[in-house]
């Protein structure tokens, strides 16, 4: 006895005469467009079967040396004080205020706000300079950012930096362009623009190049360079090794590894090529150009405690410098950095006090390692205390 | 005769002096030339760099990190 047939079932059947049918049976057929698709299928289905993995920005290529371990990041001169207040976690907004005396690079009052929640980041700070900088970054997914940079100064010329950043399964994609403008008589781009790709070739091994573009003026000829980059960590992930090979004939290459959970030490050596003029020692007028290379090597070492932080480095142009933090109290940290030019007999010399405040009772409960009804935090296992 | 004997030998130890100067000065103009070449700075640093590599690696190291 046969069944009688719903609507919905003749409607299941697929038709050959679809859009979409039609469309996937030209492309399959086709021997040109179907080269490419096997192809690509191929290649996609290897890249799985590498079992690749993000092998991060351009931007933090050797990150672990010269922001974690090095501490050029976080040197100053002179005696500051920072006064932070945290009015919220989650979304976090936070205040800060510097003061600073005796410093050649920092100014002498300076406020910055930042607001963070899981997508938007807002930084902004101004300076009794009436220097005015700020930076947002939007995360449209996990895979997609994008970042705009401003800064107003008045010595100094405006910048603008508008960047995407895009993070695939095994690669990661970098588009930015400085103070890019079409305004002028021939429409023609003026600034900077830089796109660069790190793919990971093995799990441990990402190459990648980075293309850039300037052109100052519309009259002027444009400039062009490309740089290669390498990573290269371990499979413990316990040492990393960077190289950068840039356009303008710097050669840059670093190692890193973590010694224990609070111990990391680095190195990093920075060649530089490029051209010097000969001049007649008679006449003094210039007779041709001979190759030059200024190098220098700096070794560091970071020291990462529950209450301190002890970075020191030494360098091959005859730089001894080191920075201390350490917090003496919840709420307040004591930060000291010197440095001495063995070579040149100058000496720098940093002092410092970061206060934080918290800007509700909760925050405060917190500081005092308590929860919000007084009890002990169970606080996640720290590095030893010193 | 004795100081024209004297004299004579002292000429030949000068010239003998004068000889082991000239070739120590020449050694020595040579190695200050070669730290002037830009194949003395790639060397030294990538020589420092590798070095700086094997004692950041080396047992040393680990015990440079105390053992708290």
């Amino acid at each position: 006895m046969s069944q009688p047939v719903s609507l919905k079932s003749v409607n299941v059947i697929p038709d050959p005469n679809t859009s979409t049918e039609v469309s996937n049976g030209f492309w399959s057929s086709n021997p040109i467009s179907s080269f490419f698709i096997d192809t690509y299928k191929q290649i996609h289905s290897h890249r799985l079967s590498l079992e690749l993995i993000n092998p991060g920005t351009v931007e933090n290529l050797n990150k672990e040396v010269s922001r974690d371990v090095f501490l050029s990041q976080y040197f100053f001169t002179g005696f500051k004080a920072d006064l932070n207040k945290a009015f919220a976690l989650n979304p976090a907004f936070q205040t800060s205020h510097t003061f600073s005396i005796g410093s050649q690079n920092l100014p002498s009052y300076a406020f910055s706000a930042l607001f963070a929640d899981d997508n938007l980041f807002i930084q902004g700070n101004v300076d009794n300079d009436k220097s005015l900088s700020g930076r947002l970054n939007y995360g449209w997914n996990k895979k997609n950012i994008s970042k705009i940079n401003l800064q107003l100064s008045n010595d100094q010329p405006s910048m603008c930096q508008l960047e995407q950043d895009y993070q695939g399964s095994d690669f990661s994609l970098n588009f930015k362009s400085l103070n890019p403008s079409f305004a002028n008589s021939r429409n023609i781009f003026t600034g900077v623009a830089v796109g660069s790709l790190l793919q990971s070739v093995t799990p441990q091994l990402a190459l990648g190049l980075e293309l850039l573009y300037s052109r100052a003026q519309p009259s002027a000829p444009a400039d062009a360079g490309v740089s290669y980059l390498a990573r290269y960590v371990s499979s413990k992930k316990d040492w990393v090794f960077s190289g950068q090979l840039q356009a303008n004939g710097a050669l840059v290459a670093s190692f890193w590894r973590k010694v224990l959970p609070s111990v990391e030490a680095g190195i990093e050596t920075n060649l530089q090529a490029g051209m010097t003029p000969i001049t007649d020692p008679v006449l003094g007028a210039p007779v041709g150009i001979q190759p030059t290379v200024e190098g220098s090597t700096t070794i560091g070492a970071k020291y990462e405690y529950r209450q301190s932080v002890y970075r020191g480095s030494i360098s091959s142009n005859g730089k001894v410098a080191c920075f201390l933090e350490r917090k003496v109290l919840p709420t307040l940290s004591i930060l000291f950095c010197g440095e001495i030019d063995q070579f040149k007999n100058e000496s720098k010399l940093g002092c410092g006090l970061q206060f934080e405040t918290a800007g509700n009772e909760e925050l405060l409960m917190m500081q005092q390692g308590l929860d919000k009804d007084g009890n002990p935090l169970q606080a996640p296992p720290q590095p030893t205390e010193i | 005769m004795s100081e024209g004997l004297f004299a004579g030998a002292g000429a030949t130890l000068g010239g003998e002096q004068k000889k082991i100067a000239g070739n120590g000065k020449s050694k020595v103009s040579k190695i200050e030339e070669f730290k002037k070449t830009p194949l003395y700075t790639v060397l030294l640093n990538g020589g420092l760099f590798i070095a700086g590599v094997v004692l950041i690696q080396s047992p040393i190291m680990d015990m440079l990190a105390p053992q708290l």
